[in-house]
């Protein structure tokens, strides 16, 4: 007899003997009565096959790797592969985590291609509004050539036109030499900037990690967008400060003339913008929103906060056509500025509503294509979206 | 690796090229296993098991696939019952040293904790005869390694009321360890 010292193994060598000398019939009903069944041993069976035809080929192949290679040999070429290894895992993190700057990223060089299809369109906006306006004002020639006039400072030098047309003050006079020379007050109405119609990228945020059809979404909300700007920023060159009784009797091109007698209404140095809200800074200016860069800043805060007017001016825009950016506003400054408030849950102003600094215009929320309540504020000079952080409060 | 046999064969080492299965002949030993064996087998792993980390199937597969890979030999006389249940034997004996017995200079509670509950189990089997003083002494017998004549001595009972108590002592003991 053989003795163990371990109990446990002593019982289970006696119970396996009367396992072993159990019946087959007593054997397949105490089966049935305990739940083992035989399908499971084929289970384990089959798996084991297959784990010895690993187990096997595994060491075949070390064999055949051993009687190739030396043992002594293994050694530096395991160094050298992990050095390789590490560097491509390394090298690979380095281009897919830099945002900008090496050409093999595909993330880094679909990010250049939006930031350059954003620069191409709005250069193609400005030269496209001021080709139209030289044809529109049209019965002389422009005063600014188009194309002479260099991308960036277009709106700027094609501005002083319209009220060049009209007869100005005295005191605004010396400053724009270039209206005196005007004949006669000339017709003005919006110009519909066409979009380009080649296959730009819109820019929206997350516009990489987004399904076609939102992508078709926010490249028309996109287009839209643009129509909207660069219309509120023509009407500015035409009409930037309407008085609220002048706005609600008079014709445009009448208010725009009497808007143009404030000598200060083109100077920055009056303007003086306040935050529309209190909130988180969730997103800068070119922030990457999924991979878009972003075209203002984000605010995160509660639903139902009170959304102020950034400065002085009239409502341009309120509504929600643009369905990327929910309800929006866009309200028209002098100097050129125009400021885009989206995403709100309530439009307390109209179109041509005159809004203090810091009045209530809306109240946040979360509509348009975002998950949480928060305020997208844009500030464009013309059409030009320019950081707001530059032109707000510190702290 | 530890190969321990308390019945009668060994389950390593080399034998005559002649003398032992092929892998492909091992596969099909193993495929005409009749129900009642394979019920068998399953039920000797999972008494087995109860002293390794592992369960009875994981244990009864590593049996087969060493058997199959051919790093343990199948000597020809054995039946596949008999040679299987060594081999599952063998690998739970060589698994059960993974849970250290001897108490080592550095302290272990989880060591401890399986030792304490090693010791609880052959507590809770005596116990569960407590109401059966024959059956009570056959499983102390067992436990100290007493088999066939020598057991039914101890027992003091016949030859058919020693069989019957085997069995209901086996029934008790599946019952408590499945």
């Amino acid at each position: 007899m053989n003795r163990n010292s371990d109990p446990h193994f002593n019982l289970a060598d006696a119970l396996s003997e009367d396992i072993l000398d159990a019946s087959a019939e007593g054997l397949v009903a105490a089966g049935a009565h305990d739940g083992v069944a035989a399908a499971a041993f084929d289970r384990i069976a089959a798996r084991a096959e297959r784990q010895a035809r690993r187990r096997r080929l595994a060491g075949r192949l070390h064999s055949l790797i051993s009687s190739l290679i030396p043992p002594a040999a293994w050694r530096p070429a395991m160094v050298a592969v992990a050095g390789i290894a590490v560097v491509a895992v390394v090298g690979d993190l380095y281009v897919h985590l830099r945002p900008y700057g090496i050409a093999s990223s595909p993330q880094a060089a679909a990010t250049r291609d939006v930031v350059a299809a954003r620069e191409a369109i709005a250069q193609r906006n400005r030269l496209t509004y001021s080709e139209e306006r030289g044809a529109d004002v049209g019965n002389g020639p422009p005063a600014v050539p188009a194309s002479a006039a260099p991308p960036a400072a277009a709106p700027a030098k094609v501005a002083p036109v319209t009220p060049a047309a009209v007869p100005a003050p005295p005191a605004a006079a010396p400053a724009r030499p270039a209206a005196a020379e005007e004949p006669a007050p000339k017709r003005v109405r919006t110009v519909e900037i066409r979009a380009s119609d080649s296959a730009a990228p819109p820019i929206s945020p997350g516009l990489l990690s987004m399904t076609p059809a939102e992508r078709k979404q926010a490249h028309a909300d996109y287009e839209r967008a643009q129509r909207i700007f660069s219309t509120v920023a023509h009407e500015k060159a035409a009409a930037p400060q309407p008085p609220p009784a002048a706005a609600a009797t008079a014709p445009k091109p009448t208010v725009a003339v009497a808007a143009k007698t404030d000598p200060a209404a083109d100077s920055d140095d009056n303007l003086s913008f306040v935050w529309p809200l209190r909130g988180s800074l969730i997103r800068n200016l070119g922030s990457s929103a999924g991979s878009a860069p972003n075209p203002g800043i984000d605010i995160a805060t509660p639903a139902g906060t009170d959304i102020r007017a950034a400065e002085a001016g009239v409502v341009a825009y309120a509504g929600n056509e643009l369905k990327t950016y929910g309800n929006m506003i866009l309200v028209r400054h002098s100097g050129g500025f125009v400021t885009a408030y989206a995403h709100a849950s309530k439009l307390m102003v109209k179109v041509n509503d005159q809004v203090r600094r810091g009045q209530v215009i809306a109240k946040s929320g979360q509509t348009g294509s975002v998950t949480a309540p928060q305020l997208h504020f844009e500030m464009r000079k013309g059409a030009t979206p320019v950081d707001p952080l530059q032109y707000l409060p510190k702290g | 690796m530890t190969t321990v046999s308390t019945i009668g064969f060994s389950t390593t080492g080399t034998e005559p090229a002649a003398a032992v299965l092929s892998a492909a002949e091992a596969g099909a030993a193993i495929r005409s296993l009749t129900q009642a064996d394979k019920i068998a087998l399953m039920k000797i792993a999972r008494l087995y098991a109860k002293k390794t980390p592992y369960d009875h199937e994981d244990l009864l597969q590593e049996a087969m696939c060493r058997v199959l890979d051919g790093a343990r030999a199948w000597p020809r006389h054995l039946t596949a019952l008999r040679f299987l249940w060594g081999v599952v034997r063998s690998i739970a004996w060589e698994w059960k040293n993974e849970l250290p017995d001897k108490p080592s200079d550095i302290a272990d509670p989880e060591s401890e904790e399986r030792r304490a509950i090693a010791g609880l189990d052959v507590i809770k089997i005596i116990a569960l005869f407590d109401d059966d003083p024959a059956a009570q002494i056959i499983v102390r017998g067992m436990m100290e390694g007493a088999r066939g004549q020598e057991l039914q001595d101890l027992s003091g009972l016949d030859k058919t009321d020693y069989e019957s108590k085997r069995t209901k002592i086996r029934r008790r003991i599946e019952k408590l360890w499945v």
